[in-house]
């Protein structure tokens, strides 16, 4: 596929580097040349100096045959006038970056249909929602919903002491519509794979495990995922994701705590938010955490915009004796130091956009995905488009998905299907899969229409 | 400050208070009163003389700001209650000047206190247009003439702040004139349902159009010595309390409920304190008064609720004399004086908005001292409510405690004993109608000394005009240059 990415920042390079791995055509385009000399010395993709939003750059870069376009410059005007102007040029799907809480749209106003952007991310609101995710599920390293949450994804770590150490895949999870959940991905150290019936879970080892919605406590127990979220959590600093953040928290009755230094936007934050408890201080300091009582409350969220600030404080909390710590990273290249150090996760927001792209890549019959490892490995969610390959066929003997991918669930007339040998696609189908990254593109060409 | 402004205007509202009296003179006529004379007259003078303000002020384009809205709101209501109380002193009905005037404010400033030992003794023609004040003062004069005229425009804002009760209201609709119509159509619209309510009930029509201008009005003269409880009929009295709870709701809510939002109602945060506060003392004072003063659960649940009704809505009908009542319930609703209605309604008293606010602001007072570096909004339904308009109420609330001590001492030095003089002023104050002891319920104000009666005149329309228009008309700042 030919993609083009406007703007080589730390998102950009990042959906350029999992792309160009997988084998597609990236142009890079940023008018910092320095920016692209950087990303051209690690990535093989073709690079542009010019400004991104310009028609004649656009149609050079090959706008107009492209299948995506992603505009993630720092720039939210930049991004979706590019987008706009892609899409007017034929590319086939258009993704931009807009942080202003004012271009989201609302009410009736959906600036995607008016504008024909297929994807307008805010980074603030997928790591505010990624954030509230990891406090709701402590011991889960990935939950992802699919289906309108009639089906979830689960990555776990396997615990020390829980039933499932040193057991058999086959024992675990026996074959047969009954048990309901399929493991799809079992990863040891660096290697990701799909678990055969004998494959052994050691301890340590992450499984993932694909299932409806409602059987998610049988396989909780398995692994010791057992950790109710936490119900009291204390958020330092109180910018854009903060405020999300604690907005879905008050949401969830869980008792918030927003620590942040200036007075003004304490004064703004206490306005717009319910429940949260705005205090005015440096949650940085030893005395602040100390009278907030850091120590007792579920999770430590460090927020602000400096990264050095955000793990120092984390490590005060951690320090002070609060279960878990989540720290937002913006330089890509922290990420797996702040794990090191002992803060629970890290989440990056560049890392986040990117692959909330990387979900529109794939082919027209993928609606939605989640990344696994890195981007290694991926699930996504598909409709079988009625005349593709795999509708009216059985599973097994019909329909070969190829090495390294396996179906998860079937979602039919609001019914989750747990597949089995034999069972046929229909048309209209929602297939929830998992698969690795090299092989992706070719599942989704098996459900999608030729024809399209 | 542009006096001649000021006086075109109050003249203009004098115009009004004169036509006024047309209705109470078409009564005396009807009925071949005694009183005919005296209300022709007056009605002459109050037209003429604001003719004369009209003519010396005429020519003046100046604008009206704030000063001169607060000038002639102010003004205009010191002159309109010396007119008004001019048929009562001239048909010789209320003999002495400073008592008419007494009546005549306590009229307008929607009191219903009185002078009157008996009320059935006074000409029809009389006791009609001391419960027409009543009804005129209710939704504001000003309001009226606001509605009234075209030519105010931005002027009318100010001066339609200026006489509406309760914290800065949001304007309904976008031109003031508007607003001020649509409220005034409201009031006669329920106005109108009253009357024929009342009126199938059994009351003459005479007696239903009184007793629903002192109703729709929160005001509290009755046509009888006896009051509301002259009837002796339930439902008469339950016909009352749900119309003198609508009274005291702010009027900006029937907009909504007029468009098909009822929910609007319930929603407000002011109106379910208002009507929580209202039920919880209806039961603390029923259960209080169950076999001390009434036998029956029924009995004193009718009159416990009532009183409670008629004191905190600030009309002061009464149906039971609540001065012999116990000392539990009678603090009450004292207590229940300083409340008052909803902003924007015809309640006075100090507005159920205000006292939650206050309420508000004092439970985060203490939160801070162990939470010191927290930083809270205040909210009401979920609106954040503003640092200014929070001062603003801390600052009404002292004044008008210091206004509440100041008068009683000087009722007190009067030689009235502390019950009288104490609620003398909350009474008045908070535009209510009975006090306690020599002012209790089935009692009137006719035994308190002259300067008494005037310095609570200037209680009333302190308590009606919500201090402010008042207080500034005694600071030689508010007139000196621009």
């Amino acid at each position: 596929m030919e993609i083009v990415v406007i703007g080589a920042g730390q998102a950009g390079t990042h959906i350029a580097a999992v792309l160009s791995q997988e084998g597609h055509d990236i142009t890079l385009i940023d008018v910092d040349r320095e920016r692209l000399e950087r990303a051209s010395e690690r990535l093989d993709v073709r690079t542009l100096c010019e400004h991104g939003a310009s028609p004649q750059v656009l149609e050079k870069a090959g706008a107009a045959r492209a299948d995506l376009v992603a505009a993630v410059t720092h720039s939210d005007e930049v991004n979706l006038i590019a987008a706009v102007t892609a899409r007017q040029l034929g590319a086939k799907r258009t993704a931009a970056r807009v942080y202003n809480r004012a271009y989201h749209g609302g009410g009736k106003i959906e600036y995607r249909n008016i504008l024909g952007i297929d994807l307008i991310i805010s980074p603030q609101t997928l790591a505010a929602f990624e954030i509230a995710k990891m406090i709701e599920n402590p011991a889960a390293v990935a939950v992802e919903t699919f289906a309108q949450g009639k089906v979830q994804m689960r990555q776990m770590v396997v615990r020390n002491g829980t039933p499932g150490v040193g057991r058999k895949i086959r024992d675990l999870f026996p074959p047969g519509r009954n048990s309901g959940i399929l493991a799809v991905s079992l990863s040891r150290g660096s290697t990701i794979s799909i678990p055969g019936p004998d494959d052994v879970v050691n301890e340590g080892d992450r499984v993932t495990v694909i299932m409806p919605s409602g059987r998610t406590d049988e396989a909780r127990k398995l692994f010791g995922d057992l950790e109710k979220g936490a119900a009291t959590v204390v958020i330092a600093g109180g910018g854009t994701t903060a405020m999300m953040l604690a907005q879905i928290l008050e949401a969830r009755d869980v008792d918030v705590k927003l620590i942040e230094e200036n007075r003004e936007r304490c004064q703004a934050l206490s306005r717009v938010l319910g429940t949260t408890h705005v205090i005015h201080g440096d949650a940085s300091r030893r005395g602040v955490q100390e009278e907030e009582r850091v120590g007792l409350a579920g999770a430590f969220v460090a927020l602000t915009g400096e990264d050095e600030l955000n793990l120092m404080s984390s490590l005060q909390a951690k320090e002070l004796g609060v279960r878990r710590t989540i720290v937002v990273v913006n330089r890509v290249d922290y990420a797996p130091l702040v794990e090191r150090v002992g803060i629970d996760h890290a989440v990056s927001p560049r890392i986040l956009t990117g692959n909330r792209v990387l979900t529109l890549v794939g082919g027209l019959a993928i609606e939605s995905v989640a990344i696994l490892q890195d981007g290694k490995a991926e699930v996504v969610e598909m409709t079988a488009q009625s005349g593709s390959a795999v509708v009216g066929k059985a599973l097994g003997s019909g329909i070969r998905t190829p090495k390294g991918s396996i179906l998860g669930a079937l979602v039919r007339d609001d019914e989750v299907i747990i597949p089995k040998g034999g069972d046929r696609i229909e048309a209209e189908d929602t297939v929830i899969a998992f698969a690795l990254s090299s092989v992706v593109e070719e599942l989704g060409a098996l459900f999608t229409n030729g024809a399209n | 400050m542009n006096l001649r402004t000021v006086i075109r205007l109050i003249g203009v509202l004098l115009g009004f208070i004169g036509l006024s009296m047309s209705f109470p003179l078409f009564w005396s006529l009807y009925l071949d009163g005694p009183d005919a004379g005296a209300l022709g007259t007056s009605m002459a003078v109050c037209i003429g003389f604001g003719g004369v303000l009209f003519a010396v002020g005429w020519g003046s384009s100046a604008p009206v700001l704030r000063r001169e809205s607060l000038a002639i709101v102010g003004g205009g209501w010191l002159l309109a209650a010396f007119f008004g109380a001019l048929p009562f002193y001239l048909s010789g009905a209320i003999p002495s000047f400073i008592d008419a005037y007494f009546e005549s404010m306590s009229g307008f400033t929607t009191t219903g206190s009185t002078i009157l030992l008996d009320i059935e003794a006074m000409p029809r023609g009389l006791l009609f247009w001391r419960s027409f004040t009543h009804w005129l003062g209710g939704m504001g004069i000003v309001v009226l003439f606001v509605a009234v005229l075209p030519y105010l425009r931005a002027g009318g804002k100010q001066l339609f702040q200026s006489e509406v009760p309760g914290p800065a209201q949001d304007t309904l609709k976008p031109r003031i004139q508007e607003t001020a119509s649509f409220l005034w159509k409201v009031y006669v619209g329920l106005s109108a349902v009253l009357t024929a309510l009342l009126y199938l009930q059994g009351m003459s029509f005479y007696d239903a159009l009184c007793h629903t201008f002192g109703t729709m009005a929160t005001g509290g003269f009755s046509t009888q010595n006896a009051s509301v409880g002259a009837y002796d009929s339930w439902t008469i009295d339950l016909t009352l309390i749900v119309f003198m709870i609508l009274a005291a709701t702010n009027f900006g809510l029937y907009f909504h409920v007029i468009r098909g939002r009822l929910n609007s109602l319930l929603r407000d945060p002011e109106w379910r304190f208002f009507v929580g506060l209202v039920g919880l003392c209806i039961l603390l004072v029923s259960a209080n008064l169950y076999h001390r003063n009434y036998d029956s659960v029924w009995g004193s649940l009718r009159y416990g609720s009532f009183q409670v009704v008629s004191i905190v809505t600030t009309t002061g009908f009464g149906t039971a004399d609540f001065d012999v009542w116990p000392a539990f319930s009678v603090l009450i609703l004292v207590s229940l004086m300083f409340v008052g209605g909803c902003a924007g309604s015809t309640g006075g008293g100090m507005k159920a908005i205000r006292f939650l606010i206050l309420l508000k602001n004092a439970a985060h007072g203490v939160e801070r001292v162990f939470r010191p570096h927290i930083v809270r909004t205040m909210k009401l339904g979920g609106e954040p409510v503003e640092d200014d308009l929070r001062d603003a109420i801390v600052v009404y609330f002292s004044l008008l405690m210091l206004l509440f001590l100041f008068s009683s001492l000087a009722m007190a030095a009067m030689g009235l004993d502390l019950l009288t003089a104490v609620t003398s002023v909350a009474t008045t104050l908070n535009n209510i109608g009975p006090g306690l002891n020599a002012v209790g319920p089935i009692r009137n104000f006719a035994g308190i000394p002259d300067a008494g009666k005037l310095l609570l005149s200037i209680c009333m329309l302190l308590g009606r005009l919500e201090l402010f228009a008042v207080l500034v008309l005694f600071m030689p700042s508010f007139w000196q240059g621009r």
